[in-house]
């Protein structure tokens, strides 16, 4: 059952650029780039239990690093490293402060890093433009997608073989017990600059993918909502399960584009303005409510499937 | 991982979409809109005073034979999902966008619009590259801050004879083109800066930068900030005393400032692009406007939706014009050759042409007196 409900996916996968309208390719790419971010963000937070609120930095870097390279001729094997490599520095420096710290201390540090971030993204007007914001690389939208989804698998799997190892065991030891962690001779200070280093190679990953899909990017995108809006996506998906970023992420961006549909079906003559966003909110609370473990623990329970 | 794979099929059965957007019966025109997002107050309006002039049309009979049809997509001015709402546009198919709202929105959107050959048409973005360099499908409407700031500060400057001019701008891309503007001008005019200051977006104290600038003695200082900032700077300058004359761009001109800002905003000068339906004094036009505009949408109109409705009138006039075969291009074309005199609301007259393709090419100075806007000015041309 799972071997062929996996070669189903991964041929509607395949036959998505051809099957689909640019509007349903467009939310696949935006998945896949999310499932990126989300699996740095699900070993940082869900895995290592490091509380970042400021993965958004991570992915803005990436995506400026990625604008700015390829823009200067740099191809696309020699960017897209580039841009995780930067990203993951400034992952090391974000780490700084969180080897001392936990809990909701680190969440307001590394909160503040990430307004640290956007304010050089904001100043720095010769290299990213400043608030006016870059104008990206066009992308052909089926190779983008092919990358995208790529990277989205290809992170799912290394995130499965680094918790599968020995690095994987030490962060979970680490969110469990860090006083423990340390007696049975983990090094904890270390082990936390690995976790953001790692996470935010993921995000800068997702950050240069993010870059060519939306072709346009200023630093007001880069702020604390976008960082939120991935720690919800790991709840709603459900905290600590590679099911649970997907799920999240297909969530996050098909779930408005739906209610933009039923809206459409309903056809009023003039719809409520922002009535997208409270039947957003609604599902949102209902979720939580009904599914507290996540989509993938509430599908996990259900008979049905 | 099953139940991510069969999320991901589910994601994979989406809708497939069909092009268009001209059929024997409607046109359809998109409009990405902020409706609950931190312009949402803008959005709604931008929304109103579109579907109010299409309704006008609609209910004539439409453009030769055909119904407008507006379809609003809300972004919540997050460009993720301007560029999701973009390519369901693209794939229902629109003739045309109209007054898309936010400028990370339209500097997301408008290549993919101009790509797919759809008009980009009067974006509420004031930002020169959505008129220029000139393209056969893009129209702008209002231009930049460092174009309209310029010509209502010049006046106020050569008039009163300033001679120490300040600035309160907001630190982001909106308050450094005012910025821009005021620097340029000042450098025509041979003065020098007294005092430059600025705030954070979200800031709701100005004690210090108030302060600042009283220390310099500034004589006039202009406000490159929003509604809630202005009412914030203008009352603090006030409360402590000092009655220096302050002028904000167009940004600030809107009804909600002195509604909000009570008696303490008598006397500040706005930069204003479009008038404010005032029903005092209104000619039986703009008053049957005004009734018609609240039954319809059961609030009252401010400036947004006379902009609205000038941009979508323009849109329409050209539609006439263009035939009844009509193209992105015969539209464009039309849109080229459109010159308006002054309407019911006193909107400026609009010309444009092959080598403009910006339509509110004039400012006027209004001031707030006895609580509602009056104009000290009649039109200006702006700065090129």
């Amino acid at each position: 059952m799972h071997r062929a409900l996996a070669l189903v996916v991964l041929l509607a996968l395949a036959a998505a650029p051809a099957m689909l309208s640019p509007w349903g390719l467009s939310q696949l790419t935006f998945v896949a780039i999310y499932v990126v971010a989300g699996t740095g963000l699900m070993l940082l937070a869900g895995h290592a239990g490091q509380l970042s609120l400021c993965h958004a930095a991570f992915i803005g870097v990436g995506a400026y690093a990625e604008a700015i390279l390829h823009a200067r001729g740099w191809p696309l094997p020699l960017s897209l490293p580039a841009a995780m490599a930067l990203a993951s520095l400034t992952g090391i420096v974000a780490a700084w402060p969180a080897r001392k710290l936990s809990g909701i201390y680190l969440a307001i540090a590394t909160l503040s890093f990430g307004f640290i971030v956007q304010e050089i993204l904001m100043r720095w007007e010769a290299v990213t433009g400043g608030n006016t914001g870059l104008a990206v690389t066009r992308f052909d939208a089926g190779k983008l997608y092919w990358l995208a989804l790529a990277a989205a698998l290809g992170a799912l799997w290394l995130l499965d073989r680094l918790l599968a190892g020995r690095l994987g065991r030490a962060f979970v030891a680490l969110r469990e017990d860090a006083t423990a962690a340390t007696a049975i001779g983990v090094a904890v200070p270390h082990l936390k600059v690995t976790a953001f280093a790692l996470a935010a190679a993921f995000g800068g990953l997702a950050g240069a993918l993010y870059a060519h899909q939306l072709r346009f990017i200023s630093p007001e995108q880069f702020d604390w909502v976008m960082s939120i809006e991935l720690l919800m996506m790991l709840v709603i998906g459900g905290l600590g399960t590679r099911a649970g970023i997907v799920l999240g992420a297909a969530f996050l961006i098909a779930l408005p584009q739906a209610i933009a549909l039923l809206r459409d079906a309903l056809a009023w003559e003039t719809p409520p303005a922002g009535i997208e966003l409270f039947a957003f909110g609604l599902v949102l609370v209902l979720a939580l409510r009904w599914a507290p473990a996540g989509l993938a623990g509430w599908l996990k329970k259900s008979p049905s499937l | 991982m099953r139940h991510a794979l069969f999320a991901l099929l589910c994601l994979c059965l989406s809708a497939l979409a069909s092009a268009g957007g001209v059929t024997p019966a409607e046109i359809r025109v998109g409009s990405l809109q902020d409706l609950s997002g931190p312009i949402a107050s803008l959005g709604t309006h931008f929304r109103n005073g579109t579907q109010m002039r299409f309704d006008e049309e609609n209910a004539k009979g439409g453009v030769h034979g055909r119904q407008l049809k507006l379809l609003v997509e809300d972004t919540g001015y997050d460009p993720k999902r301007a560029v999701l709402a973009t390519e369901k546009l693209l794939g229902t198919g629109v003739f045309a966008v109209i007054h898309n709202l936010g400028s990370p929105v339209v500097m997301a959107t408008m290549p993919r619009f101009l790509d797919a050959g759809v008009l980009h048409l009067f974006p509420g973005a004031p930002l020169k590259e959505v008129y220029e360099p000139v393209h056969p499908l893009k129209f702008g409407m209002s231009p930049s801050y460092t174009q309209s700031v310029p010509p209502g500060a010049r006046h106020l400057i050569r008039t009163h004879g300033y001679k120490r001019v300040g600035i309160l701008y907001q630190d982001d891309d909106m308050g450094r083109e005012v910025l821009r503007g005021i620097d340029t001008l000042l450098g025509e005019l041979g003065l020098a800066w007294c005092e430059r200051t600025s705030y954070k977006r979200g800031a709701t104290d100005f004690a210090a930068q108030i302060a600042k600038l009283r220390a310099a003695d500034c004589d006039f200082v202009v406000l490159g900030t929003v509604v809630r900032e202005t009412i914030g700077a203008y009352t603090e300058a006030r409360r402590g005393g000092w009655q220096v004359p302050m002028m904000v761009t167009a940004s600030g001109y809107t009804a909600q400032v002195p509604q909000l800002g009570g008696a303490a905003m008598d006397g500040l000068y706005a930069v204003a692009l479009i008038p404010q339906p005032e029903p005092d004094g209104a000619n039986r036009a703009l008053a049957d406007w005004i009734v018609r505009y609240k039954e319809k949408f059961k609030t009252e109109p401010n400036t947004w939706d006379v902009y609205t409705w000038v941009g979508a009138d323009l849109f329409v006039r050209a539609l006439h014009a263009a035939g009844s075969q009509p193209t992105p291009q015969n539209v464009s074309a039309a849109l080229e050759r459109l010159q308006t005199s002054r309407d019911f609301f006193g909107s400026q007259p609009i010309a444009l042409s092959p080598s403009n393709h910006l339509a509110l090419g004039q400012v006027r100075v209004a001031q707030i007196r006895n609580g509602r806007w009056e104009n000290v000015t009649d039109y200006l041309p702006i700065a090129h």
